[in-house]
């Protein structure tokens, strides 16, 4: 029972489209004309979908397809050329004033904003700002506002909500619509299950199934179109409508059997569509054994659209009327009530809302305001509470500014619009109404309704208002058959105002018959709808002369009442108070009317049984027992006739004086009883009034109740969403929280590796943390934290430590100083710097620890090394000096002391490259040593290589460790007698042969220099050369040696020996 | 004869550098001097000085085994006048025992550096 309808909207539709000049080729009704138009959309990750349908659909099914994708405004999408290889029919980019032609598929263009008009493609450039663009479902809405059943939508993979707007369009304009599914039915995240969460989807499918379906579809169109009428309801429906309206009965519990035929007619029509059953009773089957499908038909007869301020100038003269309630007479603690029926998803309500309030602004009041908006659809009544709106149409840019809040994509009631409105849960036909209204605005609700229970409504909305209320209907309802109780206030806009009748309840539990007897004439002759006053008169002197009579139902419970007479044959019994007929009919009755009731309901025929005595006021009357089933529903009419007082048979006369006495104390036993029964009715009315009383207060009570419920249910809203929006913050914490771990572990380790000890003070200079490696160095613990810095400082001779932190902190500028630790003499290089937070706000200092002792050391060592070197080479100057000046003493000629000098500096060359220092090493590289091979080698090999069959060199000996200053005394010594080889001895001829052999015996090294095959050796060489006076120093002098000079003819032999220990020198 | 020479200077040369050692060596003995060592090493040194006569004595500072404070220590006290030829200087605590010492940095010319040393000698 949705009460706002499109269904009206629909009609004006269709009536556009009948009235609309036809093109040749436009037959919107199938079959012969063109086919379904599908549009489908899809986002990101669409393209496989996309394929995968478009592989399955058969290049001929004579539909149009409209892909819409989202596709980045500057970029030229090659979709077309992408689909056009996974299909057999044309893909095309849409094109402005295009007909969408059977067999093709449409692709929108980038930037633009797509939309179906009179089946002609309209594409508008540019598209909308990024935030405001919803192409998918702008083009659904267009699809199905031109297409009506004729439209298809799909809803393919993607991320995020469009689509489930328009989606929800085509549905309630009678298409069909699918959604893509992940599997088993269920559909995909983002586009589709948006789309899926509306309700409005048909069918969850796998996309590859998608055209089989349509085809389907199309199908069941057009074999079932020509059983419809002009206006696209199907004939053949109707006269299954009481079935349906049964199982829907059974089921659900509310009863559609008042409602216009045409809507229902539609509804299950379209439900047929989509199960794609063709004849009535086979969908009937099929509700019959699924229940659930009787759930989807309700769903289907409650869709609705609301929007806000439906019909502007109606919501105007609407608020011109109801501005007077809020004049000043009123007293502060009044409360307007407003209450909307049927409101659907709200949208009405906060528009009243928004009308109060904005008549409230105009003229101050302080008269509380609140609108009940109810309705039976339970979800609806779940979103009106929360209160998202998307779609705001019909609200001006004015009020939505003012009364709505955007809330990402929807919009928002404000607190002081929302608070005013209530919503719950209720049917207007079957609950209690709500009471004191001033105002119920009832739109587009009644046209789904019958007579009947329109007019049963009119008195509940009667009862409902206060004595001057009013009442606001929809456009195409109207006030005709209950003008007594409603008069014109804005007959235009359909404004009523209540006249001041007696207000009387109409029997809530009303239950419907039939559609075959519609008008169900009251039981007996209890006053009718549409009685007027010679009616009246007429009934209750008739009532005189008919007999008094009860209507049972097959429970034996009363249901009518004639009135009157019929409490002559009743008795309550004490108990609970019953309605059953033998709970309250006289004992005395009860055996006969039962035994009537069995024979008049076994042969289904009127029984009756006469002249039952009955004593009635003090007389025996003889009563006529009339029983007759009535056609429908087990119902039974039991009628009592009195056929007058019953002639007693008792002839015995007894004595009159008796007689007279008993009737004395009869008569006086009489008036006791009056009189208690006097107290006792008086009694009962008060009663009555105290319980009336009590009634309204429940009443009151109960609204209260039902306000607070749904402020807590409010609340409870409220905060699940806070929970959820907690959860996300959470969620995003803890991340950030597990980064921030991260971050920390990553700084440990940096602290770590680096050694640097580490250290942070906060503005009082306190220690806030420090590194493992001040730790290390000051011994400082865990319990250190917040320890002052002068507290360490005194390990360091360095008292100014609190100073420099706060110049720090001053300055912010950086302190460095070389500070030592008093008990272990380590060196640190120290610098303090401000700590800076993240918002570059200065909060304490750093202290780094450096250790400098290994720079120190390294720098001594340098220092050492570069002390040395200068040493060497001043030595080398004064060896070069030395070398000159004693080559000088025995040179005969500039070229022969030159010739004695660059042989002297080679030997001395070669001898220091062998003990070449390791710049940069240890201060012990300097004392490096050679071998005495190497020695020989490095001195020899000039005079080796000059023959190259044989060596003329041998050398032969253990390899024996020289130190550095032996070095340059035996390279001198090798180097004069080689010379001396090569001037006068073995080297001087082809033939010579030197052989060089060495031993070490007792801490000693004997070296022989024998040379062989060089010229005759006549003797000693006359006076002593300078070259052998050289030789003779250094071995005798420097190596503490013995030199000793053989002069044989075969050739020289030398032999020298000296000190192992000198050698090591 | 040999008693009525009068007794030439002996001058005690240390140096590790066997070229330096015997440019030094020749230029005393051109000097007319007696040349004692030379000795490379401040063990070899302190042996000479305990075994020959020395008039003066030509030093270097760094040996082989240790600088040659030893030696000037003994020097100085038995009032012989040295010279000192080093590359490096004289150690600190060396030169704050004796501030007066006459000190040559390497590279000197030999035949200077004994000039020097015999005017230092006094005359008998």
């Amino acid at each position: 029972m949705t009460q706002q309808s499109r269904s009206d909207t629909l009609e004006a539709a269709r009536k556009a489209a009948s009235e609309r000049p036809s093109e040749p080729d436009d037959s919107r009704a199938l079959p012969g004309g063109l086919g379904l138009v599908v549009g489908i959309g899809a986002s990101a990750g669409g393209l496989n979908a996309f394929k995968a349908f478009l592989k399955s659909m058969p290049a001929e099914s004579g539909m149009s397809f409209v892909l819409v994708q989202h596709l980045a405004p500057d970029h030229k999408s090659m979709l077309t050329d992408l689909l056009g290889q996974a299909t057999g029919m044309r893909v095309l980019e849409a094109e402005d004033g295009v007909m969408a032609a059977a067999d093709t598929v449409y692709v929108i263009p980038p930037d633009a904003t797509l939309i179906l008009r009179d089946r002609r493609l309209r594409v508008t450039k540019p598209a909308p700002p990024r935030a405001l663009r919803r192409p998918i479902d702008t083009f659904f809405t267009s699809l199905a506002e031109d297409q009506g059943e004729n439209a298809v939508c799909i809803v393919l993979a993607g991320t995020g909500n469009d689509g489930a707007l328009g989606l929800s369009a085509v549905k309630e304009n009678g298409g069909l619509t699918l959604a893509q599914a992940e599997f088993d039915h269920i559909a995909m995240s983002g586009m589709p299950q948006s789309a899926t969460a509306t309700g409005f989807v048909d069918e969850v499918m796998p996309v590859e199934q998608m055209p089989a379906r349509l085809l389907d579809h199309q199908r069941h169109l057009s074999l079932v179109a020509p059983r419809k009428d002009d206006d696209g309801t199907r004939r053949d429906a109707a006269g299954h409508l009481v079935t349906i309206s049964a199982l829907l009965r059974a089921q659900i519990g509310h009863d559609f059997v008042h409602y216009k035929e045409k809507t229902l007619v539609r509804r299950v029509q379209r439900r047929m569509q989509v199960l794609q059953i063709d004849e009535v009773p086979a969908y009937i089957a099929r509700l019959r054994d699924d229940p659930g499908q009787i759930d989807l038909l309700f769903r289907e007869l409650l869709i609705g659209v609301t929007q806000f301020f439906r019909d502007p100038e109606a919501f105007q003269a609407l608020q011109a009327a109801l501005a007077p309630k809020f004049a000043g007479d009123q007293h502060d603690d009044d409360t307007i009530r407003i209450w909307v029926p049927g409101c659907a998803t709200g949208e009405e309500v906060y528009s009243l809302a928004i009308l109060v309030r904005e008549i409230i602004a105009q003229r101050p009041s302080a008269v509380r305001v609140q609108i009940f908006g109810t309705d039976i659809d339970t979800p609806a009544i779940a979103f009106a509470r929360q209160a998202r709106y998307r779609k705001t149409i019909g609200l001006t840019p004015e009020r939505l500014a003012k009364w709505f809040s955007p809330d990402g994509d929807a919009y928002c009631p404000v607190k002081v619009i929302r608070e005013m409105c209530v919503f719950s849960t209720h049917s207007v036909t079957k609950d209690p109404p709500f009471s004191k209204l001033d105002l119920i605005s009832c739109r587009n609700l009644l046209i789904y309704m019958n007579a009947a229970l329109q007019d049963r409504v009119m008195k509940t909305f009667h009862y409902a208002l206060k004595p001057d209320g009013m009442l606001f209907l929809g456009p195409s309802e109207s006030m005709t058959r209950q003008s007594r109780l409603f008069a014109d206030s804005d007959k235009k806009h359909r404004i009523f105002r209540r006249e001041d009748t007696v207000a009387t309840l109409p029997d809530v539990t009303l239950r419907a018959a039939s559609f075959a007897t519609p008008d169900l004439p009251p039981a007996g002759l209890a006053a009718g709808p549409g009685e007027d006053r010679i009616d009246k008169t007429a009934r209750r002197l008739l009532e005189k002369y008919s007999p008094a009579f009860v209507v049972i139902d097959k429970h034996n419970d009363i249901l009518r009442f004639s009135g009157g007479e019929a409490g002559h044959y009743l008795e309550p019994s004490s108990g609970v108070a019953s309605l059953n007929l033998f709970g309250i009919l006289r004992k005395a009755l009860r055996p006969i009317v039962r035994s009537t009731l069995q024979q008049a309901l076994s042969k289904k025929a009127a029984a009756v049984h006469e002249a039952v005595p009955v004593r009635i006021d003090g007389q025996i009357r003889a009563v006529t027992v009339i029983v007759e089933p009535l056609t429908e529903g087990g119902l039974c009419v039991v009628a009592f006739r009195d056929d007058g007082i019953r002639v007693v048979s008792r002839s015995r006369k007894a004595s009159i004086a008796n007689e007279a006495a008993a009737t004395a104390a009869m008569e006086h036993e009489l008036l006791t009883a009056r009189m208690q029964l006097q107290a006792t009715v008086d009694e009962l009315e008060t009663t009555n009034e105290e319980r009336r009383a009590a009634a309204e207060e429940y009443q009151s009570a109960n609204e209260e109740l039902q306000s607070s419920n749904e402020e807590l249910e409010t609340s409870k809203e409220e905060m699940q969403s806070i929970n959820e929006e907690l959860q996300t913050v959470n969620a995003e914490v803890v991340s950030k929280n597990e980064a921030l771990t991260h971050l920390n572990s990553d700084l440990k380790n940096l602290l770590d590796s680096t050694e640097i000890a580490t250290s942070f003070l906060d503005s009082n200079l306190r220690i806030k943390s420090f590194t493992p490696k001040m730790t290390d160095i000051f011994h400082l613990r865990d319990s250190d934290r917040g320890r002052p810095i002068t507290d360490i400082t005194s390990m360091l001779g360095y008292d100014e430590i609190e100073d420099d932190a706060r110049q720090v902190l001053r300055e912010l500028s950086v302190v460095e100083r070389e500070v030592q630790i008093k008990h272990h003499g380590m060196s640190f290089l120290m610098r303090m710097r401000p700590y800076r937070t993240m918002d570059n706000v200065v909060d304490g200092v750093v202290i780094t620890f450096m250790d400098i002792n290994e720079r120190k050391k390294a720098e001594e060592t340098q220092d050492l090394l570069v002390r040395e070197l200068n040493h060497r080479i001043k030595n080398l100057f004064a060896v070069t000096n030395g070398v000159v000046s004693l080559s000088a003493r025995s040179a005969g000629t500039p070229q022969e002391m030159a010739r004695a000098i660059r042989g002297r500096l080679e030997a001395l060359a070669r001898a220091h490259e062998l003990i070449i220092p390791a710049l940069g090493g240890s201060g012990e590289a300097f004392k490096r040593g050679t071998t005495l091979d190497a020695l020989v080698m490095a001195i020899a090999s000039p005079y080796r290589e000059q023959e190259g069959d044989r060596e003329r060199v041998t050398i032969d000996g253990p390899s024996v460790p020289l130190g550095g200053q032996a070095v340059t005394s035996l390279a001198l010594v090798l180097h004069e007698l080689a010379t001396n080889a090569t001037k006068y001895g073995a080297l001087s001829s082809s033939k010579g042969h030197i052989a060089i052999s060495w031993t070490i015996s007792e801490g000693a090294l004997a070296l022989i220099w024998e040379e062989r095959g060089g010229p005759t050796v006549a003797g000693p060489p006359l006076g002593q050369g300078f070259g052998s006076l050289l030789v003779r120093r250094s071995i005798e002098g420097q190596l503490a040696g013995v030199l000793a000079y053989d002069w044989k003819a075969e050739g020289l032999i030398v032999r020298l020996s000296t000190p192992m220990e000198r050698l090591l020198q | 004869m040999l008693q009525t020479l009068p007794l030439l200077p002996a001058i005690l040369i240390v140096d590790d550098e066997p070229f330096i050692a015997l440019d030094l060596a020749l230029a005393v003995e051109d000097a007319g001097c007696i040349v004692v060592g030379p000795a490379g090493s401040v063990r070899e040194a302190l042996s000479l000085l305990a075994s020959s006569r020395v008039t003066a004595a030509i030093l270097d500072v760094n040996l082989s085994d240790g600088d040659v404070t030893p030696v000037v220590d003994i020097l100085v006290a038995r009032g012989v006048p040295l010279i000192f030829q080093t590359g490096v200087g004289l150690p600190a605590s060396l030169k704050a025992r004796y501030p007066g010492l006459l000190v040559y940095a390497k590279p000197v010319m030999s035949e200077r550096l004994v000039d020097m040393l015999i005017g230092l000698i006094p005359q008998v």
